[in-house]
């Protein structure tokens, strides 16, 4: 049987960080960030309140301050920070441990995924798929709940991921998520 | 694949993990990782934190009319005891079966060659070459050989089960030798 979609690529310290940051996303759930926007709002709203009714300290004012801005930053920015934070250490783990990643080359079939490197090799029959993320910069392909493999869209043509896209519809449905759609 | 160099393989194995002997080895990898993952180390210093805590009441009673901060403060020193005691051994656990249970591969039957200088892992779907190297530590109990560490999957189970007596000895001698400094044997 021949394969419809064939990609071989080395991982960069980019793709790693883009992979790391894609796998984040996916683990983020909803009521994490609504509970993060309604802390950082609290925080303003009570900064607010406290400066009302009691501002004629310097020291209170600044703290007021400080809160307010804390409230901003996580009601705002929590997701940027996380994914900067993210990629910082993917990039760091990537620096101090480049030996651990080798070229592979994955290989879409119409009832399977093979994964080859170096040292490994498989055959994923897509009904043992766990899920599928996408991203803008990556497929993430989960073998179980915390063992992912990926496969970065710079290797692929806007062709080859439509291809894989559609296959992914099909065979997975609900398993298959894309960022944004939930 | 193993080099020449190798040989043939010292030991070969079969087995079938089940979800129980998953839940065990997983925790048993998650608890050597360092001394702070051990539910003894993390209890024993909340509870010192606690007797501190008791011991400078009394000299925070000199400043402050009220003692309710220190007992706050022991209230929850005495409830992370008991969470990371407790709770949190259940956790992992319960965490370690989510993921043998949404694993297209741990559950089923694998065969497992060990080399001098490598090991190979085979199941239906796929085949992993990992070098001892590779490993950070191994764990040998009554029950599991337990390798951390590893590139293309974090945990290797061994189980015991169903090996004979020279089968263990010469695994395990195999492991102490390779593994040196980062092999230990506990009792449970």
């Amino acid at each position: 049987m021949q394969s419809f979609v064939s990609v071989s690529s080395l991982v960069t310290r980019f793709d790693y960080a883009d992979f790391k940051a894609a796998a984040a996303k996916s683990e983020m759930k909803k009521i994490e960030k609504d509970i993060v926007k309604i802390i950082g709002t609290a925080l303003i709203f009570s900064s607010f309140v406290l400066w009302g009714l009691n501002h004629y300290s310097i020291t209170r004012n600044i703290i007021y301050g400080v809160m307010a801005a804390a409230g901003i930053i996580l009601g705002c920015f929590y997701e940027m920070i996380i994914q900067y934070s993210v990629r910082r250490r993917a990039l760091n783990y990537y620096d101090n441990h480049k030996e651990r990643f080798m070229a592979h080359t994955a290989q879409f079939f119409e009832d399977k995924i093979t994964f080859k490197t170096e040292r490994y090799s498989a055959a994923v029959p897509y009904e043992k798929i766990y899920k599928v993320y996408e991203d803008g910069r990556v497929f993430i392909i989960y073998t179980s709940i915390n063992e992912m493999k990926f496969i970065t869209k710079r290797a692929l043509s806007n062709n080859d991921c439509e291809k894989i896209r559609k296959v992914f519809q099909s065979k997975l449905q609900q398993k298959y998520q894309q960022e944004g759609a939930r | 694949m193993p080099t020449f160099y190798e040989g043939g393989a010292i030991e070969e194995v079969s087995q079938t993990l089940s979800e129980n002997e998953y839940t065990q080895a997983f925790y048993i990898g998650q608890s050597v990782i360092s001394p702070m993952h051990t539910k003894w180390v993390k209890t024993g210093i909340c509870l010192s934190m606690a007797i501190l805590i008791i011991s400078l009441i009394p000299l925070y009673k000199s400043y402050f009319i009220t003692v309710w901060i220190p007992f706050c403060a022991l209230a929850v020193a005495v409830l992370l005891a008991f969470y990371f005691f407790f709770i949190q051994p259940k956790d992992i656990k319960k965490w370690a079966a989510q993921i043998y249970c949404t694993s297209a591969f741990l559950s089923i039957p694998q065969k497992i060659e060990i080399y001098r200088d490598s090991v190979i892992i085979k199941n239906e779907y796929e085949e992993i070459l990992e070098y001892w190297t590779d490993f950070a530590k191994c764990v040998e109990t009554n029950s599991f050989f337990v390798l951390t560490g590893g590139r293309e999957r974090d945990l290797l189970i061994i189980t015991k089960n169903g090996m004979n007596a020279t089968q263990i000895e010469r695994i395990s001698k195999h492991f102490s030798n390779e593994f040196a400094l980062r092999y230990m044997k506990k009792k449970r």
